[in-house]
């Protein structure tokens, strides 16, 4: 669970992030009772009724990057391929995004934490999380399954 | 980056980039370009494009080639506000 200085910061953040989904014919929707999650209602700008629903889990922001997984439905599963959308990195078997943006990504990838790659910790990381998946939904082909 | 003869309709960018500490502000000539935007914008926010990271401009979610004129996206509002992305070039 974040500490009592995350959740303030990410509530100072998240603000931010709910207008730019809701911009982009989305929502975000803090999880009841799980401190620090997330999830992110969201569509390609050319196919609106194409819903994707992302859980972003936050441990310590903006210091470390989210934990980001696709799910079927709030409270489902993400070890469902036709969550996920066909887009280079996001991986279904090992249903993580291996990019450098998401918890999953730097644990496989150390390297990325220095250099260009280096997790952000100025401005908003979380809008910037929630644009990453945004413009790459924007350019998905579909759904991995 | 205002022109110092710039027309009474000059334009007013204006680019959000969610790791910029405020947005980027300028006014410009309507036949300028999206590329010359995202230049000063890139410049302002202390960035730099390499070969893993790429950065462009969004307007109404939709990417901007560079070679836009900005009063074309404007139109009769003479202001147009831009989100700048920031493309990881990485993946499994």
């Amino acid at each position: 669970m974040p500490d009592a200085e995350s959740l303030l910061n990410l509530a100072q953040d998240q603000g931010a992030v709910g207008e730019f989904l809701r911009e982009n014919r989305g929502d975000l929707v803090p999880a009841e009772n799980e401190p620090g999650v997330f999830w992110l209602l969201m569509s390609p700008v050319g196919r609106p009724n194409d819903r994707f629903l992302a859980r972003l889990v936050w441990t310590s922001y903006p210091q470390a990057p989210p934990s980001v997984r696709f799910h079927d439905r709030v409270g489902g599963t993400f070890a469902v391929p036709c969550a996920w959308p066909a887009i280079s990195g996001y991986r279904i078997g090992t249903w993580d995004i291996c990019k450098p943006f998401t918890a999953e990504g730097y644990a496989l990838h150390p390297e990325w934490r220095q250099g260009p790659t280096a997790w952000p910790t100025v401005g908003n990381p979380f809008l910037w999380v929630a644009s990453v998946l945004q413009n790459d939904l924007n350019l998905s082909t579909g759904r991995a399954g | 980056m205002a022109d110092q003869n710039k027309p009474a309709t000059a334009v007013k960018v204006t680019v959000v980039f969610p790791l910029g500490i405020k947005p980027f502000h300028a006014e410009v000539a309507p036949t300028a370009i999206v590329g010359t935007v995202l230049s000063e914008a890139m410049t302002f926010f202390g960035v730099k494009a390499d070969g893993q990271t790429v950065y462009y401009l969004t307007h109404k979610g939709q990417r901007q080639a560079g070679d836009v004129k900005i009063g074309d996206l404007a139109g009769h509002a003479h202001a147009v506000e831009f989100n700048m992305a920031k493309e990881l070039i990485q993946g499994a």
